[in-house]
């Protein structure tokens, strides 16, 4: 009895090991990378045709568009999948829920629907939209030649199977939010009050209206519309709760875009061949490989030739691959920002609203001003991530060019300033301890909050205390330690007393419109700002009045963008850090690649324009 | 014996029991949940509190270890896991397939490189063979597992192009025919030769160590001096008892080998259960967690009866009653 005692305590202690090892999560957050090594070279541009991109002011290192001349061969393109973890394999819209799936299942989906300049949908894709601001109703128009891959036509049964999916009782994904919810008659469907959803019109087999109970200018970004539909005839009569599960979405999905799943080996790769049924261009390739990979391996992969395309290649081993001589890299802005939180007040569960506390520790909109001008973000940005991150200037990223403030003066790194601000505002190291104290004289500690995760989570977070050490303000990490991910979000969303300062990030959707994270009544406003002019402001983007003749109105809504990203600035509600660079890495014989947002780029178009890959030195 | 084992296995019921209890209520107590990671500005807040109301997250414990308890006893139902949207028995079985045959490849590579090196090197201690062996010892020992498996990834995957550098099968092979089984191998060769290098440097160790000390066992010398030959008395007499500890720990390593590799399977990309496990962690996802300790657990209390019944076979001096 006494051995097998002993055999329950050692598993205990390898389980609270295993516990404390923590690990990775796919969220946002501001150091989910591993090592950065700087070698101390700026950054070159190898290939001397290409024209070096940029948005606003921001050079970007490398090209975004790649396009080369030559005959193209057919042949395999190998794609990489950095992931340390086998994916899910999903193939399904409605129900995946991460982005690896979303990745694999893009040579499938083509552009279904396309966005414009700044993500809102646009005339283009196989299915185009009319929007009727005045009788509150999209309409789907789906392409007259868009074919699934078993020969089946596409029609708007496809989108209705959609709708009445997210929509049922049964359905076991993240989709039926607040935009779904406003879609006509889906309620009641949704509470088995009726067959089917009464805001959905079909006129035609390629026409579907579909009836809002309140038309916001969300909707132009998709709020509430679908961007794929999914094959009703196919997968109809399998019950919701086993579609995650099914052959039919994990092994054989049907596909409406240029290329279908051909074979899969669950969670490790995926062979596409070209849709014999699609309507558009003829593919280049005759396959295409996605396979998993490790982030250890993946520059030797991309050396040898192993593969054509990493997309979103991790920049922390940037200066091991940036002078492959095999490689050719495309830029361009990510659509995610860092930032530096502070907490204003409280979150209040019951009425599910922020509520201000102005007795906060960094209440005083001068403190926060002078936390902000001590950031060394320009040292950070070359220091640790090899000028791949771009110091921020506003809450709206470069992602959306046109509603960003490129002229925004940002918190520039300015010690003098900041501690300028302070004596100005009061803050003045009485006690001689060469710490500032609280205009009122007593002691000013403020806590950090930051998360654990890759390697240079801890250097970088005692490099910002540094900062503010160095201007007089006594920062430090909370428990004196970093925190793992769920135990900082847990400690972020339950507004732990101790917090004042924490790192984060957030990577935006399609729709720029703050509403979500810095709004009053939004879950996700951890720093628990708000003012009635902030109320305000955001209302404004949401407005009626961002409808313009035709779509948007982009004056009026870029003004609205534009002040709100004053407001927030000057009041520092949060202090953005950084926006990031993202790389795709191309083998020197693949033809085509385009990361512009808004671009003429399909899987079908990219070719080989050898048999076989170059090989690095 | 068999009353023994029976005894064994009875009592494992109470302690499976109170395993399965501990698991539970530490898995619980981690901070976040599986929903905690879907956190980004297009999630409707609704929608998680929904998921997580749906997925009686909110209920207190006692009653969400019931609910679990229950499944599994009754249905056999390990519940769906979190992250990959799957049942939790078929998800498990996967990777547990992947797992075993890497493993056993290991295991048998372990024993073709060990036993042989660990025999002769105790037969002929202080040999220039066996000096080698001892420096071949403390490297293998010495060298971090995730440095070995690069090196020979960068020489024999990228550089020479003679194994496949990720995964666990090629693409498009049709399951269950003979090439099926040849790529398995052939995917498989690389992180075997990984991993059964580190596991030789024990088994060596304990080996040599053994057949120096039967050397001067009166036994032997009544071997030879009856007039058995050198190398029968090496096969025969020495090799048997110094097999008796490794024997001794068969048990363990058999459950040892299903619990995969994190390293290796991370690097060569390889779908095994270790990552499963250490993933179902960070990521939170309870059902496939949970699982996968009981199923641990379970395992070791096996392996440790297949340990003691293995070393009554082995050796006539012991016996379990």
């Amino acid at each position: 009895m006494k051995k097998n005692w002993k055999i329950i305590t050692s598993l205990l202690l390898v389980l609270v090991l295993a516990l404390t090892a923590c690990g990775k999560k796919e969220v946002s957050g501001p150091n989910d990378e591993e090592a950065v090594v700087d070698d101390g070279e700026t950054t070159t541009q190898t290939e001397d045709k290409d024209e070096v991109a940029s948005v606003g002011d921001i050079k970007l290192p490398h090209p975004s568009l790649i396009k080369k001349d030559g005959e193209t061969v057919g042949g395999t393109l190998n794609v990489g999948l950095v992931t340390d973890t086998p994916f899910e394999g999903i193939f399904n819209t409605f129900l995946y829920s991460n982005n690896a799936d979303s990745l694999l299942a893009s040579p499938m989906k083509g552009s279904f629907t396309k966005g414009g300049a700044n993500s809102e949908i646009v005339d283009g894709g196989y299915c185009n939209f009319e929007f009727d601001k005045e009788a509150k109703t999209a309409t789907y128009k789906i392409h007259k030649d868009l074919t699934w891959s078993d020969g089946v036509p596409v029609t708007v049964d496809d989108i209705i199977f959609v709708y009445e999916s997210i929509a049922h009782k049964d359905y076991p994904g993240v989709r039926f939010d607040t935009n779904y919810r406003n879609v006509v008659g889906i309620e009641e469907y949704h509470n088995g009050t009726a067959d089917s959803i009464s805001g959905l019109k079909k006129i035609d087999d390629k026409t579907l209206e579909v009836s809002f109970k309140e038309f916001y200018p969300g909707i132009l970004w998709g709020a509430g519309l679908t961007y794929n539909a999914e094959p009703a005839h196919y997968l109809k009569d399998i019950p919701l709760k086993e579609m995650e599960a099914h052959e039919k979405v994990r092994v054989k999905p049907l596909s409406c875009g240029p290329f279908v799943v051909s074979n899969i080996v669950p969670g490790e790769s995926v062979e596409y061949i070209p849709n014999p049924h699609w309507f558009g261009e003829e593919p280049k390739v005759e396959k295409i490989v996605y396979k998993r990979t490790s982030q250890d391996t993946v520059v030797e992969a991309l050396k040898s030739g192993t593969f054509d395309v990493i997309e979103d290649i991790n920049v922390n081993s940037y200066p091991e691959y940036k002078d492959l001589s095999n490689i050719t890299l495309a830029s361009n802005i990510g659509r995610s920002y860092g930032y530096i939180g502070f907490k204003h007040g409280k979150w209040d569960v019951e009425a599910k609203t922020v509520v201000p506390d102005p007795t906060k520790k960094l209440s005083d909109v001068k403190l926060r001003q002078a936390i902000a001008y001590a950031m060394n973000n320009e040292e950070i940005a070359e220091v640790f991530y090899n000028d791949l991150r771009i110091p921020a200037n506003a809450l709206i990223t470069p992602f959306h060019a046109t509603f960003w403030n490129a002229a925004q003066e940002r918190y520039a790194y300015n010690p003098e300033k900041a501690m300028q601000i302070l004596d100005e505002a009061g803050y003045v190291d009485v006690d001689g301890d060469g710490m500032r104290e609280l205009p009122n004289g007593d002691k000013l500690k403020i806590n950090f909050l930051s998360m654990s995760g890759g390697d240079i989570a801890e250097p970088l977070a005692q490099f910002y205390i540094q900062c503010w050490k160095d201007v007089g303000l006594d920062v430090e990490l909370q428990n004196g330690r970093l925190i793992e991910m769920n135990a900082f979000y847990d400690m972020v969303e339950d507004d732990n007393e101790d917090i004042d300062l924490y790192m984060a990030a957030w990577s935006v959707g399609s729709n720029p419109e703050p509403s979500g994270l810095y709004g009053r009544e939004a879950l996700f406003n951890y720093s628990r700002y708000a003012s009635e002019e902030n109320d305000k402001l955001i209302a404004a983007i949401s407005s009626e009045k961002a409808f313009g003749e035709d779509g948007i109105d982009n004056d009026y809504l870029v003004k609205a963008y534009h002040d709100w990203q004053k407001y927030v600035h000057d009041q520092v509600v949060v202090a953005p850090t950084h926006y990031r660079v993202t790389l795709t890495a191309l083998n020197n014989r693949v033809n085509y690649w385009d990361l512009n947002k808004i671009n003429e780029w399909g899987w079908e178009k990219v070719g080989l324009l050898s048999d076989t890959p170059e090989k690095g030195n | 014996m068999w009353k023994t084992i029976l005894r064994r296995v009875l009592l494992m019921i109470p302690q499976i029991i109170i395993l399965s209890i501990i698991v539970f209520i530490l898995g619980q107590m981690m901070p976040g949940d599986p929903f905690t990671g879907l956190i980004t500005p297009d999630m409707d807040p609704l929608v998680i509190a929904e998921l997580r109301e749906k997925a009686g997250l909110n209920d207190p414990l006692p009653v969400q270890y019931k609910n679990w308890i229950t499944k599994i006893l009754t249905k056999g139902d390990f519940g769906l896991s979190y992250t990959y949207k799957m049942p939790v028995a078929t998800l498990i079985g996967s990777r547990a397939i992947n797992t075993l045959w890497l493993s056993l490849l290991t295991l048998v590579l372990t024993y073709l490189i060990a036993i042989p090196l660990g025999m002769y090197a105790g037969r002929y201690n202080n040999s220039a063979f066996d000096k080698g062996v001892i420096i071949y010892n403390f490297v293998s020992y010495a060298i971090p597992q995730f440095i070995l498996a690069l090196i020979l990834l960068a020489i024999f995957g990228y550089k020479l192009g003679w194994f496949p550098t990720t995964g666990s099968v090629e693409i498009g092979v049709q399951k269950g025919t003979f090439a099926y089984f040849l790529s398995k191998l052939h995917y498989m060769i690389l992180p075997a030769i990984t991993a059964a290098v580190l596991r030789t440097t024990g088994t060596i160790q304990y080996l040599r160590n053994e057949v120096i000390d039967a050397k001067t066992q009166d036994y032997v010398k009544t071997a030879r001096s009856k007039g058995v030959p050198i190398d029968k008395v090496y096969s025969h007499h020495i090799f048997r008892n110094s097999l008796l500890p490794i024997a001794a720990f068969f048990g363990f390593t058999i459950t040892g080998l299903l619990g995969g590799a994190v390293f290796i399977e991370t690097i060569f990309s390889y779908s095994g259960m270790g990552e499963l496990f250490i993933s179902s962690i960070t990521s939170r996802d309870y059902s496939v967690m949970n699982t996968l300790v009981l199923l641990f657990g379970v395992l070791t209390l096996f392996g440790s009866l297949l340990s003691d019944v293995i070393m009554t076979i082995v050796d006539p001096r012991i016996r379990i009653e």
